[in-house]
């Protein structure tokens, strides 16, 4: 017995040996949880600085149209992919331009890695998680002691506006969705039927109307990108135009299956009114506290005036530079310069670029229209060089010699177009003898947020996603199609935005529907790859914009690198589109993924899918 | 298939017993001399086995030569023939006057004991489903990992082994299918020495035998952690004896299994211009010039238009593997022992790259040490104590972290691309000029040459110690006993990261002038010119370092005795405790890894025998898990019995001499599962985190921190429940010559976690893992086998096979539009695929009124563009539309639902071989993507040879003969996308068949000589692994992985030969 005493002594201590750190038997020995690593709902909302932490989350899920690592909108590509400015050639398995809208292979189906490459998926992307966080902040707000009464309403009112951006950009692309009027919980009943497109038009403005008294006109250089009165109404008149417009405001369906969830049903100019009126708050408040403007083109080099250089400059500080004059609605999610580097890391091997299509519609520096029946191998009928005239006093220098624009100057910094510098600061590759000229590539680079050069790129970037530009144009719009025809104001507005980039007035005494084609067109010009063709694409209904097949330029340079003049030949460009001989206007919208229909919650399909 | 054998059985019953009465006519004369010789299974002489003339003293011992002479009284006698280490056989003389006897390695005997869950039971009183194996089979193949010896050696296992890279090339271990939603969350427990350790480093030689638990009676006791099966290893320990030294020693070649070939650059050009032509372009640079075609053609000009076979270039045709072990086992009455040693190193794949100073090669070298120590403390006190460890260092060429070797090589690489070293140095591209504008001109080096190296280092030490102390003086037949066990792990990751050198393009003068002069010009030069780009080659240097430790604790009461002869009765009760300081699954690190993890538990168990004959087990498994909330839901009862019924014990079969044993067995039990992917402390609620910052202001400096809120918790989560059925039966008839034994299984498992599917995604949050999921699984197991001898040919053929199917009862998926789209109520791992037709024609086209070639009317139209020479799909739901709703869940899983071995063992006069052939069936595979593109995606990479073969070819087309009868679809960039769906043009049934080892070896037989030198067995031997393989899968190895993009380190074909000698 005392040997055993004595063994059962020595088993001990080599049990504890073996575990002596954390012997602890029973339940004791299962690991305990975690010590908490977070902050609670409680703590969070202790404080207006710390509840503002929330309220950056519905910020930070905003959309956002430059390429980036926060999502993978078309796969990695752009919006513009889809429209007649611009051609995909990525053919990567994600591509969604090219995989789903080129091909006509997008379903409400989708699976694998066709799935997340269209233009909205609706349930994948972050809307509804900028309106949870909105209601987060707008549900717990009051539980602040102490708040400062003025800057809570102000912080609610920015949860209004990121709930109405969210809302806007559903609507544009889905129509009407459904409207939560709470912050989701997990266990409760889920049954969301979808609202109307005029429920969710209604609501939109409502968000914007509740949040406008409670915000500043502008705001303070540290506070840039915070939302203000002039984005509420902003928003409100560009959502006012999008619904007023024929595709969803007619009295003929866009689509046959077109329901009342995707447009009116109806036509009514009242609701032209009601975008007037937008316009004119939004004007109205702009005389009173002044702050936004256009920029404008600053002299370089006093000996040689302006330049077509310095509109070119003002255009980009415009779209460019955060804290701009023209900012409305600014996102930002990074402060790393290289978010301008994932723009050009898309093309990086592929022979994406821009269509000739768009290219032609950049007129003459004067003004003057640039002819549709250019004769591109034939120089001696040229009327003057498409791009470049070489001059001794010109401001782009390629080797030793020197060139002057002789296109309006916003082409130069939407388009790479041959000859100009890109990026590396050398000629751009867009000919087909550049040592980097890739498959496919139809003769033009995208220049706009790739940017010329690097020392272009060392500011932080942000996604503008409304500049003044925009609202002095929808303001004409709505001027012009609640007037029956354009006003001074409304000419004002426009030329306003012509004459920053020195471009004549429009021609006096145009028609309604001159100047509504005016407009659309200067939109064109102005707004590439910011997102605004597509739109205007589908509320205008431009069929031809997706039936004219886009044509590409071979440029052939005078020598492999640094080349100046280039031999031109007109081609189609690749890959063809399915909407060529094949259009139907169920492209307009989004499909709905048909397994959130299926969960039957309330969601209903799109016309045409 | 079994009333066949059931009716053969008969027939040899009936033959008996008619034998059996002839037999007694012939008695009468006496005094018969009877020879003999006594040989074992490999035909060897049984040296010393005796003979004995049963219920007499009278016997013979066997000479040098197994031979024997014994004088009996008549043709009645029987012999009884026994030896240390092998079974007595019992033999009637009759008419026979030359006797060959096989005896049988005790192994095999119903008495032999097998491990079960936290002890041994013998083979005949188990009641549970368990397959085991021992250390013969287990070191027969000569493969470095225990994981892929299992394959094809019992039923109820199924493996897949996906890679061959050395140190990485272990098999993934299945136990009865999967019983749960994901194939990840159904990897079985596996216990060494009775701790939770990997298999995969545990050298073959050291194990004594590994069991397979399957049913829930066999695995209850592991509780949380049972669900999945349980293996259990068990190592060599020594026995009372002067010291035996083993020594064992292989060395082979490993050959790559490979199976695709890139297409020649001749093809290569041709094929690049139809696909170009084919979608349109019509950019002149974008094609090969005909210049360019032809010298390809004709190999005129090998630099500059090379036909580069880069897995020639870069692979070896064979690389060294060599495994070595000795060990040393003996002891006294106070101390036994078992030391072993052992090194094992296998080379890679890849060629040295000339130049380049570091090895760039593949390679693992292991080092194994054991010693196993057995104490007599006193004279009711055993010790025992284990120490082992693994030193294993692993390396791996950096490949820039691109991807792996195979795809570099195989699937990107182009023939044109470069012709390999020049001057020493590589050729990284021919000129730009040589190949069209814009085509990538891969090469095989790529991201390989002077790129680097990694290097790990792992050391394992792993140590456990149990004391048992016998109680008898309290009561009879009981015992306690303590183990602990400290696992550590220590691991550096050595990285030098290599710049990338020097490397060159290859110009003609003429092209870098920049002359413009055509090819065809006679003042074209054709000096060739290196352009060398990139640097002295540097190397940085990285570390990182990691290590873990575990331990594990076991306190337990044991109580055995037989009452009167007849009652046999035993207890258990157990409690456990583990923890794990940086946990892991599946390789990688889970949730919380600062928070150790530790499992408790508590075990009970209760058997009672009746004669050995009606046998009854309950045991319970007790135990909790961290993952699941303190108080109702984390601790789980796991209960199960199981009873027995051996026959062949019966009064009414004792007249049945044919029947040796027979033996019914029924169990039933619960077991749990506590474990999803990396999840831990599931019941917690997600916390709001920080997550980087939004960026106010104009400058960088007014960031607001953002808080993002985590995944809410989950207060009732709880383990996976399986319910679980077994019925099996066992036979041995005609003296052990046949050998059944064949199991029905049923599970029903319940409670699995899964995140729910079926809420609106727009509420916007992660959602917890919820105890949602319902699959049964069924399916049966039959091992069936025959030995005999013919004389001293001896031979033992047997097979198995195993039925798994699971299928999905609930998984919260969402009602979908079709049936046909519905996953619940078929099997997991199935794809959602299109139905191929046939290609789209030039006939099935008409031209419309704009004169644009369209899709006739009257065929389905497809929501993409198509061309002559594109995927036709089947219209499943008749709209009239092809496209997203016209998939339907299709094939078998991509895991096997039928597996098959079967063993065939010869032995003559001391040669023996052994076959084990593998196969399995009811089994899918869809290709990766780069098997279906040709090109692959980007459109730029390589040419696979099937392709070059296969694809249909417009006959219009001005670069190659047309081939409109071609079975795969066109060379497209523009509709990849729409070929390439998962359809069944894609899906493979990926069954096969394998020789996957066979062993050609000589036993020597006991002689003088070796006497002399102390040896007592001297064996050679030939194996080899993986030899033959059929299958229907041309592409890739049937078992190689399915979910990578782009393929693997091939899996490789071993010879090997071997020594192994014992003194």
């Amino acid at each position: 017995m005392k040997k055993l005493i004595k063994l059962l002594c020595i088993t001990i201590l080599c049990a504890a040996t073996v575990a002596c750190e954390s012997l602890r038997l029973g339940d004791a020995g299962l690991s305990k949880a975690p010590e908490t690593s977070g902050a609670t709902i409680d703590t969070l909302f202790a404080s207006l600085t710390d509840a503002d932490k929330v309220l950056v989350s519905a910020y930070y899920n905003l959309p956002y149209g430059l390429v980036s690592d926060f999502d993978s909108k078309m796969g990695s590509d752009f919006l513009e992919s889809i429209t007649d400015h611009f051609i995909s050639n990525k053919h990567s398995d994600s591509d969604g331009p090219n995989n789903l809208y080129y091909s006509g292979g997008l379903s409400a189906n989708l699976t694998g890695s066709y799935a997340g490459g269209e233009n909205y998926r609706f349930g994948s992307e972050k809307d509804y998680t900028v309106i949870r966080y909105a209601w987060l902040f707008l549900e717990n707000a009051d539980r602040i002691p102490d708040a400062d009464p003025a800057l809570l309403a102000r912080r609610k009112a920015e949860a209004k506006v990121c709930m109405a951006i969210a809302y806007a950009n559903m609507l544009r692309y889905l129509g009407g969705v459904p409207i939560l009027d709470h912050a989701v919980q997990v266990d409760e009943e889920m049954h969301y039927p979808r609202n109307t497109f005029a429920e969710t038009v209604n609501f939109i403005v409502s968000l914007c109307d509740e949040a406008a008294p409670d915000l500043p006109w502008s705001v303070s250089d540290s506070e840039d990108g915070r939302m203000t009165r002039a984005a509420a109404l902003g928003l409100k008149l560009r959502i006012l135009c999008f619904a007023a417009s024929p595709t969803f405001n007619s009295d003929t369906k866009w689509h046959p299956d077109a329901d009342e969830y995707t447009c009116y049903g109806n036509y009514d100019p009242k609701r032209w009114q009601a975008a007037k009126a937008a316009a004119e708050e939004f004007m109205r408040e702009q005389l009173s506290n002044g702050h936004y403007a256009l920029e404008q083109a600053t002299i370089a080099e006093p000996l040689k005036g302006i330049q077509p250089r310095d509109y070119r400059l003002a255009y980009r500080r415009a779209y460019v530079n955060r804290g701009s004059s023209e900012a409305i609605i600014s996102i930002r999610k990074s402060n790393s310069t290289s978010y301008h580097d994932k723009h050009f890391e898309i093309q990086g091997s592929y022979g994406s670029g821009c269509s000739l299509n768009w290219v032609n519609k950049f007129p003459w520096a004067d003004g003057t229209p640039f002819p549709e029946d250019f004769d591109w191998e034939n120089k001696e009928n040229w009327p003057d060089h498409p791009f470049f005239r070489p001059d001794p006093m010109g401001t782009l220098k390629v080797g030793s010699s020197t060139f002057t624009e002789t296109r309006d100057p916003r082409l130069y910094e939407n388009v790479g177009v041959p000859g100009d510098i890109w990026r590396d600061g050398t000629v751009g590759r867009g000919y087909s003898n550049h040592k980097y000229y890739q498959d496919g590539c139809p003769g033009f680079l995208m220049m706009k947020f790739v940017m010329q050069q690097s020392s272009d790129r060392s500011n932080p970037p942000h996604w503008c996603m409304m500049r003044f530009a925009e609202v002095l144009l929808n303001a004409a719009e709505a001027l012009n199609e609640a007037d029956g025809g354009p006003s001074d104001k409304a000419y004002s507005y426009v030329n306003a935005v012509r004459n920053r980039v020195g471009l004549p007035n429009l021609p006096e005494d145009l028609t309604k529907e001159e100047f509504r084609n005016a407009l659309i067109l200067e939109r064109e010009l102005e707004f590439g790859f910011e997102e605004v063709r597509w739109f205007d694409m589908v509320r205008w209904g431009l069929t031809e914009a997706f039936t004219t097949p886009l044509k590409a330029l071979t440029a052939v340079g005078d020598r492999d690198s640094e080349a100046t003049v280039f031999s031109f030949k007109v081609r189609d460009a690749y890959p063809p589109r399915k909407w060529y001989t094949d259009f139907n206007t169920k492209w307009y919208l989004a499909p709905i993924p048909a397994i959130e229909i299926n969960k039957n919650y309330g969601m209903t399909q799109n016309p045409g899918w | 298939m079994k009333q066949k054998v059931v009716q053969i059985a008969r027939l040899a019953a009936v033959l008996c017993l008619l034998l059996g009465m002839w037999a007694p006519a012939a008695f009468a004369q006496k005094g018969i001399t009877v020879k003999g010789r006594i040989v074992d299974e490999d035909g060897l002489p049984v040296i010393g086995a005796a003979v004995t003339l049963k219920g007499t003293a009278t016997g013979a011992a066997a000479d040098m030569d197994g031979g024997f002479t014994l004088v009996v009284p008549g043709e009645t006698a029987v012999l009884e023939v026994s030896a240390l280490g092998y079974m007595t056989e019992e033999l009637t003389v009759g008419k026979q006057r030359n006797i060959t006897v096989v005896l049988r390695d005790d192994t095999q005997s119903i008495e032999a004991t097998v491990v079960v869950a936290y002890g041994t039971q013998t083979k005949a009183t188990v009641t549970g489903a368990l397959a085991s194996i021992d250390n013969k089979a287990l070191v027969r193949a000569p493969v470095a990992d225990v994981t892929n010896v299992l394959a094809g050696q019992m039923p109820g296992v199924s493996t897949i082994q996906e890679t061959g890279q050395p140190g990485e090339d272990y098999a993934k271990i299945y136990i009865r299918g999967a019983g749960s939603l994901s194939d990840s969350n159904a990897s079985p427990l596996i216990l060494v020495d009775g701790v939770e350790r990997p298999l995969n480093t545990v050298d073959p030689n050291e194990i004594e035998s590994l069991s397979i638990l399957k049913d829930a009676a066999s695995t209850a006791v592991f509780g949380v952690r049972g669900a999945n099966g349980v293996i259990i290893v068990t190592t060599k320990r020594g026995d009372v004896g002067k010291p035996k030294i083993s020594g064992s020693s292989i060395t082979g070649v490993q050959v790559p299994m490979s199976y695709i070939t890139q297409c020649s650059s001749y093809d290569f050009a041709r094929y690049y211009n139809v696909f170009q032509w084919n979608d349109g372009i019509t950019t002149a640079n974008s094609y090969f010039t005909p210049e360019a075609i032809e010298a390809y053609r004709t190999g005129s000009d090998p630099i500059m238009f090379p036909n580069t076979q880069w897995h020639e270039l870069m692979f070896r045709k064979a690389f060294l593997q060599t495994k070595n072990n000795i060990n040393i086992s003996g002891g006294s009455d106070k101390v036994r022992y078992f030391v072993s040693m052992g090194y094992m190193f296998q080379n890679g794949l890849l060629k040295q790259i000339p130049d380049v100073t570091y090895d760039n090669n593949y390679s693992y070298n292991r080092y194994n040490y054991r010693a196993n120590l057995d104490f007599k403390l006193t004279e009711t006190t055993d010790m025992k104590f284990n120490i082992s460890g693994v030193i294993g260092n692993t390396r791996e060429p950096l490949d820039s972290d691109r991807g792996n070797i195979w795809m570099l090589t195989m699937l990107w690489a182009h023939p044109t691309g470069s012709p390999g070293i020049v001057n020493g140095m590589p050729v990284t591209s021919v000129s730009e000029k040589a190949v069209p504008k814009g085509l990538t001109r891969w090469n095989g080096w790529e991201y390989y040459y002077w790129s680097g190296f990694r290097a790990k280092y792992k050391t394992s030490l792993n140590m456990d110690m149990t004391i048992t102390q016998r109680l008898d003086f309290i009561t009879q037949g009981l015992s306690a006993s303590v183990k602990g066990s400290y696992d550590t792990d220590m691991a550096i990751t050595k990285k030098r990261t290599g710049s990338g050198g020097y490397h060159q393009t290859i110009e003609y003068q003429s092209w870098a002038d920049n002359s413009g002069l055509s090819m065809s010009d006679p003042a074209f030069d054709r000096t060739y010119l290196p352009v060398i780009s990139g640097s002295q080659p540097t190397m940085s240097y990285s570390e990182s370092t990691s290590d873990d430790k575990n331990w594990y604790l076991e306190a337990r009461i044991d109580y055995k005795r037989k009452f009167a002869h007849k009652h046999t009765v035993s207890g258990l009760l157990l409690y456990n405790q583990s923890r794990d300081y940086y946990p892991e699954k599946n390789g990688s690190s889970m949730d919380y890894q600062w928070l150790p993890r530790g499992y408790v538990g508590w075990v009970g168990r209760v058997t009672y025998a009746y004669k050995d004959k009606y046998l009854l087990d309950v045991s319970a498994g007790y135990n909790g898990s961290e993952n699941f909330a303190p108080g109702k839901t984390r601790y789980g009862l796991f209960p199960s019995a199981s009873i027995g019924w051996v026959i062949s014990e019966e009064k009414f079969m004792k007249s049945a001499h044919w029947v040796d044993f027979l033996k019914l067995r029924a169990s039933v039990g619960k077991v749990g599962n506590d474990l999803n992917n990396a999840v831990r402390f599931m019941y917690m609620d997600g916390v709001w985190n920080e997550s980087g910052s939004y960026y106010f202001g104009v400058n960088r400096n007014d960031g607001v921190p953002r808080y993002e809120l985590g995944t809410p918790g989950n207060l009732g989560v709880t383990w996976e429940t399986a319910l679980k059925g077994n019925v099996g039966l066992d036979f041995d008839l005609f003296n052990y010559r046949l050998h059944f034994s064949g199991d029905i299984f049923r599970e029903h498992r319940t409670g699995i976690l899964i995140a729910p599917r079926s809420l609106p995604s727009i509420i916007a949050t992660s959602l917890p893992n919820m105890n949602l999921g319902v699959v049964d699984n069924h399916g049966y197991e039959i091992e069936l086998g025959w030995k005999d001898h013919i004389g001293d040919f001896t031979y033992d053929i047997s097979s198995n096979v195993t039925f798994a199917r699971n299928k999905i009862i609930r998984e919260d998926e969402v009602e979908p539009e079709f049936e046909y789209q519905r996953e619940t109520g078929g099997p997991t791992g199935r794809y959602m695929l299109y139905q191929f037709e046939r290609l789209y024609q030039k006939s099935d086209f008409i031209t419309d009124a704009n004169g644009n070639r369209v899709l006739n009317p009257s065929l389905p139209q497809p929501s993409n563009a198509v061309y002559p020479g594109d995927c036709m799909y089947k219209d499943l739901n008749e709209d009239g539309i092809i496209d997203g709703r016209d998939r339907m869940y299709d094939g078998y899983p991509n895991r096997p639902e039928y597996v098959f071995g079967s063993n065939w063992r010869f032995g003559w006069r001391g040669f023996n071989l052994t076959l084990n052939w593998t196969a399995a069936t009811n089994v899918s595979r869809v290709w990766n993507a780069d098997y279906r593109i040709p090109f692959t995606n980007s459109g730029h990479r390589g040419l696979l040879q099937y392709f070059a073969d296969g694809c249909w070819i417009d006959n219009d087309n001005p670069w190659a003969p047309g081939r409109e009868d071609g079975k795969l679809p066109r060379f497209t960039k523009t509709n990849y996308p729409w070929n390439s769906m998962d359809s069944t043009l894609w899906t493979v049934d990926a069954s096969y068949l394998r020789l996957k080892s066979l062993n050609f070896g000589y036993t020597f037989s006991r002689n003088n000589f070796f006497d002399k030198l102390g040896i007592s067995s001297l064996s050679l031997m030939f194996t080899g692994y993986n030899l033959l393989t059929f299958s229907k899968m041309k592409l890739q190895d049937p078992e190689a992985k399915s979910s990578s993009s782009s393929g693997t380190y091939p899996l490789v074909k071993t010879y090997n030969f071997a020594v192994n000698v014992t003194f």
